[in-house]
């Protein structure tokens, strides 16, 4: 059973890890790179001075990781030091100096080009995809540790792993210096409860919206204005503020107004906003939607099925055919657009808010109304189908009532199609989410990929291309786990190599 | 012989909607069943035998109805029955009902303990415990050995004989009067079958049930009923003790029926079927419904319906070749063997 479990999850993490590698080599490979700059107001701008284009579509491409880029002064300054005699004299693209690093560059493999107006020469060098490949796996988790900073402005930062208290000194954390965290493990109300900043994914950093956060942190960082309130700082300080002390990390120079708040360099800190972080947005609305979907379907398939054929169920088939024929973007509209006339609900998710109720109700049943055609379908079908089985037709012989019969047969075996289904449900939820989202202008991560591709955030899509793979491929995990403990035929042998073995029935 | 009639039905008419047609399944049936007996009911497929006993349990599918006649059962007539509430006092623990196919019949994700407890449960009002020992006594009673290990297992862990076994359990944990055994051994083999039905006939010694046994196996007839009735499109037309029935049918569909034994085949002979098909139930029948596959029909069977004919108390046949206008039939010679075919087959105690 263990070893079944081990071996479906390795299984789970290479497919999520091959989607992941496909999109990431699609997009580097087949993606025109120029195309990032389409968007790009600089570029515009200097797009008609030669002297100084390539330079910067070039600092542009080694922000993207497609190549490595060497001005003219960083290749001096990386062979002979910074601030040297040798530096200087480099400069001078005649000197010997210059020649010598342009010959270790040139063995690198470095290409070498000269600007003619200027005379300035720069060096490129291509990163193969697939090396960038690794690349990016190979920075993708981040686990935080006493030597992480090295700063050289601060030789003697101290590091150690301790408990300590946090700044009201309400709760105990497992805190560090030398992290780049202070609050490695902590405590709080919100889910689920315990929480770390030990391990932490990297993606690369988001360009050009959202210029230089990491793509992965824009996705989980709140969203909104600032909320303040009375903050007791660790110098003493009480001051109005919305810094939120467990994402404080390290800062290599504090200014004036920091350091009488700060009493260590761990003064970087988010900001605690109104309203919850793109991921968070998604999740609420999936599941909000999931609920609902759930909630409403199968009881109304019940009700249809035990009244085959009447008004009600008729009424049910004609939903179920609507929504399976018309395009999902055609029907989201229109719902959104009965909604607003005749519920006077808001017609985008901003113009309440995330912090009014009203603003979910259209976007969630938006987002549930395809799940529900199909699992009311389902469920119709389903309990029709168990009306005449076999056992409901000899539990209803032994004398049970059509409750017991409901409650102990019917519906108890229907939980195994149904976890089963839900994957389905979720997967058919984040795609969903990607058209619901624009439609109502969320701010979560479906709108983010529309965005995203719109302006070429090749990481951010990446990023977002992961986490849907993930979810995904986890949730039929989680199904599968789950009919196991469910269905006591399934047994999970470890003698035959962890695969499943369905006993005769 | 004066017996307590347990269960009787007058009269029963069954129909069907199919689209927006209907279909009559039974026509006027009437039947005494005997308290302690067995009745077997055979007939070939269609005849409307399965139809026939789900009227004595309301068991009908949503499309069937009674359309006329009556069933009386405990001075009550079943057939004024209309909500599940009442018969939910009947079903399980009055009557009680074995279906043909033991793999399907248990709810594959529930422990085997469950299903027979919760029909304790619920006729006996026992609580979990009590329900609980009577469920392992009764396991025990149908033949599964380490009862109480095997409580807590699920069906896809017995057999299928086993699985009937526990069926049989389940039906028998309330004590009915009455327990309808729809093919009860059709899906196993003939081993199996044997053991079944050894097994119903000894619960039926000690729990002193009245059996109506549902088979197209003559030779299950043989085995265990006392007596017997032959259905046709939707009719009884001939019953009586099985003595009778194998030693002087008198009905000519009974004789066809009996010819098509496959026991009474004889090696690299073809065996007999009967040719032609039954009425369609769509229409209303004229005359004898037999008729039009009957080698002896008279001009008489295609005009108006036989009544039944006492040949003995206890024989009746609703065939016009009883009517002493109707000209000596004699019946087939297979027929008048069957006797000593059984009684080679079965051995002595057959009949
Ligand atoms: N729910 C139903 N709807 C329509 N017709 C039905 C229904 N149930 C039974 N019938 C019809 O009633 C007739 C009698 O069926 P029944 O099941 O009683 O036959 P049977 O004698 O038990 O046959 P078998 O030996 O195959 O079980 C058949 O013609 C069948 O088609
Ligand atoms: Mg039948």
């Amino acid at each position: 059973m263990k070893k079944y479990i081990l071996i479906r999850v390795l299984r789970s993490v290479l497919s999520i890890l091959a989607v992941t590698s496909i999109a990431y080599l699609l997009i580097f490979e087949f993606v025109p790179r120029n195309r990032v700059f389409e968007n790009d107001g600089m570029y515009a701008k200097i797009s008609n001075r030669p002297d100084q284009l390539p330079l910067y579509v070039n600092s542009k491409f080694e922000e993207l990781g497609y190549l490595i880029y060497k001005p003219q002064d960083e290749l001096c300054r990386d062979v002979y030091g910074a601030n040297t005699a040798d530096y200087t004299m480099c400069q001078d693209t005649t000197s010997s100096l210059f020649k010598s690093a342009k010959a270790t560059y040139e063995a690198k493999g470095f290409i070498f080009y000269t600007i003619e107006q200027t005379g300035y020469i720069y060096a490129t060098k291509e990163i193969p995809v697939l090396e960038r490949l690794l690349g990016f796996y190979s920075r993708m988790i981040v686990i935080d540790h006493p030597n992480v900073i090295q700063d050289e402005g601060n030789p003697n930062l101290e590091r150690k792993i301790y408990i300590g208290q946090n700044w009201d000194k309400s709760s105990y954390a497992l805190m560090c210096s030398g992290c780049e965290h202070k609050y490695l493990v902590y405590l709080d109300w919100s889910f689920p409860f315990v929480h770390q900043n030990v391990v932490s994914l990297y993606f690369g950093r988001s360009l050009p919206t959202f210029y230089g956060i990491p793509t992965f942190q824009v996705l989980t960082q709140d969203q909104g204005t600032n909320v303040l309130k009375p903050v007791t700082f660790p110098t003493g300080v009480v001051t109005d503020s919305g810094v939120m002390e467990y994402t404080c990390s390290y800062k290599s120079s504090l200014d004036s107004l920091e350091t009488t708040k700060f009493n260590d360099n761990y003064a970087n800190c988010s900001l605690n906003r109104n309203a919850p972080s793109m991921m968070g947005t998604s999740f609420i609305f999936g599941i909000l939607a999931l609920i609902f979907s759930y909630l409403i379907s199968i009881p109304l398939g019940m009700y249809m099925a035990s009244h085959k054929g009447k008004a009600i169920d008729k009424a049910g088939m004609a939903y179920i055919v609507f929504v399976i024929a018309v395009p999902a973007l055609a029907y989201i509209y229109l719902f959104r657009y009965i909604g607003s006339t005749l519920f006077q609900l808001p017609e985008s998710f901003p113009s309440l808010g995330p912090n009014n109720m009203l603003s979910y109700i259209m976007p969630t049943i938006s987002l549930a109304l395809p799940s529900v055609a199909g699992l009311l379908m389902w469920t119709r079908r389903y309990m029709v189908d168990q009306n005449t089985a076999d056992y409901v037709k000899f539990a209803r012989s032994k004398g049970l009532s059509e409750w017991q019969i409901y409650l102990k047969h019917i519906l108890r075996n229907a939980i195994i199609p149904i976890a089963h289904g839900l994957p389905g449900a979720i997967i058919g939820a984040i795609g969903g989410a990607i058209i619901t989202e624009r439609i109502y202008a969320i701010p979560g991560m479906g709108k983010m990929l529309n965005d995203s591709i719109r302006v070429f955030n090749n990481n951010m899509v990446i990023t977002l291309t992961f986490i849907f793979t993930s979810l995904a491929i986890l949730s039929v995990l989680l199904g599968d786990l789950l009919i196991t403990r469910i269905d006591p035929r399934i047994i999970l042998d470890d003698k035959k190599k962890g695969k499943r073995k369905n006993v005769k029935r | 012989m004066e017996r307590k009639v347990i269960l009787s039905a007058r009269d029963v008419v069954v129909k069907f909607r199919v689209r927006d047609r209907v279909l009559t399944a039974i026509r006027k049936v009437s039947l005494d069943l005997y308290e302690g007996e067995t009745l077997a009911i055979v007939g070939e497929s269609g005849s409307g035998k399965t139809v026939l006993t789900k009227t004595f349990t309301g068991m009908l599918e949503n499309n069937g109805f009674i359309a006329g006649g009556k069933i009386f059962f405990e001075d009550q007539d079943l057939v004024q029955i209309k909500n599940n509430k009442a018969w939910e006092k009947i079903r399980g623990s009055k009557i009680a009902t074995v279906f043909q196919d033991p793999m399907s019949s248990l709810n594959p994700i529930r422990t085997i303990g469950t299903q027979i407890t919760e029909v304790i449960i619920k006729h006996q009002k026992k609580n979990r415990k009590e329900a609980r020992e009577i469920a392992i006594d009764l396991m025990d009673k149908v033949g599964i050995p380490n009862a109480a290990d095997r409580f807590n297992e699920y069906p896809f862990q017995y057999s299928g004989g086993m699985r009937q076994r526990i069926v049989i359990a389940i039906a028998l944990a309330c004590r009915p009067k009455i327990l309808i055994c729809d093919e009860p051994t059709t899906a196993l083999d003939v081993t199996i079958q044997a053991q079944i039905l050894e097994l119903i006939k000894n619960l039926q010694k000690e729990f002193g049930f009245t059996t109506i046994y549902i088979t197209h196996d003559l030779g299950v007839v043989a085995n265990v009923a006392q007596r017997v009735a032959v259905m046709y499109a939707g009719q009884i037309v001939e019953y009586g003790t099985s003595h009778e029935i194998f030693y002087s049918p008198k009905h000519p569909y009974t004789w066809a029926l009996l010819s098509s034994l496959p026991q009474l085949g004889i090696k690299g002979e073809r065996l007999y079927s009967i040719p032609g098909t039954p009425p369609s139930l769509f229409y209303e029948v004229k005359g004898d419904a037999f008729a039009q596959r009957n080698p002896y029909a008279m001009n008489i069977d295609f005009e108006e319906e036989p009544p039944f004919f006492m040949i003995t108390e206890s024989h009746f046949a609703k065939t016009w070749l009883l009517d002493p206008r109707a000209p000596r039939v004699e019946c087939p010679k297979a027929i008048r063997d069957l006797h000593a075919t059984i009684v080679k087959i079965y051995g002595k105690e057959a009949l």
